[in-house]
């Protein structure tokens, strides 16, 4: 066990270690200028002296990301249901569905902040609307591929639409839905960071004030922690697949 | 034990045409009826419209069990069983759908899949099993609800032939002690012959019957029967009209 993630953890730290002190020795002998690139070591200092300031912008982005994400998974999955349901529904909404998501987010923007005004609810709706495509899109594939075997033997026993779902099409569609989340929590922080660009507050804010003041090492900073906030929130996506699959898929298994 | 009667019954699909031609039959209760023909014949379309799951373009079907109401039980080609249930909740299913209580379902699924001889792997998950453990699974599951009707659709085709043989025996001594009326569907002779009291052999499609055979083999039947002669005599009588079926085609 241990010496697995040793084996696994070890070459890609050890990598990440020699390249930023190549990258530290190679800036300061061509006496790179700081507001273009920024050393490591002063990146690593901007963690240090505004500690204060980015762990405020973190928690606060990854609350607004988070409320994107789990309104994309409630709506998501609540509009691929109604979607299953009906040939008709799907035929009249699923062009718009894949329209909407070709609209870039940093274009409506200012359209939420007319709406919600600046802060929290831009935010959160920004992450909202660039998640929940892939979650309908995978939910529905996943609802519409179920065995017409099954379905039949719970047509065998009158099974209501209700069992059907509960019972047999969502549980089927279980790891489609995963697939579809964990595109979707990459996605929601993109979203949220984009959203405060415009709307302020948040990890955004801090990449767009400190790009005015040319405080290029904390702009650094600002992105490693929103790049972390991605990873954090895909992992634990990933866990609750892993928990959700574990006794049955076989994606679940190779761990 | 459920009567089952077609009358004139004609079915077909928009891709494949006409499946089934005007068919006239009648399964007694209690009957142990297969039937028998080359693949993509239509059997399995009928076994669909028999199960309740298909209506027939044409004609009528009535299924009577005494005027009782009554279930049928459905056995597939392959096992079918829900990956995110264990044995136990899999053969439960039928009884949760029906609305019966947990604990009821608990209890009689764990009886069905006594009767097959799975006892003691409830808590297993269906990756777990063999492939002949998960069809012993989904003919627990086809038990569970006690049907009237029992419908197999070819369902051991998948598995080798020491699993086979095993489970034609278990299905037999299953209807010897259960009391239902089963259709079975295959295109192996020699499973028709070992299992049923009635092989009606159909032809291509669209479905014709070609002959209506009783078998008779007495009612007890085990691995021994497999070497009686007038088993092989049977066995050759049906290859023949089966092969005869075909060559009408050609």
């Amino acid at each position: 066990m241990i010496a697995r993630i040793v084996k696994n953890i070890v070459p890609p730290i050890g990598l990440l270690v020699i390249a930023l002190l190549l990258l530290e020795f190679v800036l300061r002998v061509a006496h790179v200028p700081e507001y273009l690139i920024p050393t490591p070591t002063s990146v690593l200092r901007v963690f240090g002296d505004d500690s204060g300031e980015l762990w405020s912008a973190f928690s606060e982005t990854s609350m607004a990301a988070g409320l994107g994400f789990l309104l994309s998974f409630i709506v998501g999955t609540l509009a691929a249901i109604a979607l299953s349901s009906s040939s008709f529904v799907r035929r009249a909404i699923l062009p718009y569905a894949v329209f909407f998501q070709t609209v870039p987010v940093i274009a409506i923007a200012p359209i939420l902040v007319i709406w919600f005004g600046f802060g929290m609810p831009t935010v959160v709706a920004s992450a909202f609307i660039v998640s929940i495509f892939p979650v309908i899109a995978s939910t529905l594939l996943g609802l519409q591929s179920t065995d017409p075997a099954l379905i039949e033997l719970f047509r065998l026993y009158s099974a209501s639409p209700m069992q059907l779902l509960v019972k047999l099409k969502l549980p089927y569609a279980m790891p489609q839905v995963f697939s579809g989340l964990r595109i979707a929590a990459g996605l929601a922080v993109i979203g949220a960071v984009v959203g405060e660009f415009i709307a302020g507050g948040g990890l955004g804010a801090v990449v767009d004030v400190a790009r005015t003041q040319q405080r290029t090492d904390k702009v650094f900073a600002a992105v490693l922690l929103s790049a972390a906030l991605g990873l954090l929130f895909v992992s634990v996506v990933n866990a609750l697949a892993w928990w959700a699959l574990r006794r049955w898929h076989a994606s679940a298994q190779t761990r | 034990m459920a009567k089952v009667t077609l009358e004139k019954v004609a079915h077909g699909f928009a891709e494949t045409g006409e499946v089934i031609c005007e068919l006239d039959l009648t399964i007694e209760p209690g009957e142990f009826v297969s039937f028998l023909g080359p693949s993509g014949c239509g059997k399995s379309t009928l076994l669909r419209i028999i199960a309740g799951l298909l209506k027939p373009e044409h004609g009528r079907i009535n299924v009577d069990a005494g005027g009782r109401k009554f279930f049928r039980g459905f056995v597939f080609q392959e096992a079918q069983l829900l990956p995110w249930r264990t044995v136990l909740e899999n053969a439960a299913l039928p009884l949760e759908l029906i609305g019966r209580p947990r604990s009821e379902a608990r209890e009689k699924a764990r009886m069905a899949l006594a009767k097959v001889g799975l006892g003691d792997s409830l808590e297993k998950y269906p990756k777990q099993l063999s492939g002949g453990m998960k069809m012993r699974v989904s003919v627990a599951r086809a038990l569970v609800a006690e049907p009237s009707l029992l419908l197999l659709d070819e369902p051991f085709s998948a598995l080798d032939e020491m699993a086979r043989e095993l489970l034609q025996e278990e299905l037999r001594r299953l209807w010897e002690n259960l009391g239902m009326t089963v259709v079975f569907v295959t295109h192996s002779v020699a499973e028709a012959v070992f299992l049923s009291e009635r092989t009606i052999v159909l032809s291509s499609r669209p479905a014709r019957v070609v002959c209506d055979c009783r078998i008779e083999l007495g009612r007890r039947r085990d691995e021994s029967t497999r070497r009686g002669p007038h088993y092989w005599r049977l066995v050759s009588e049906i290859s023949g009209q089966l092969r005869l079926a075909r060559e009408g085609e050609i």
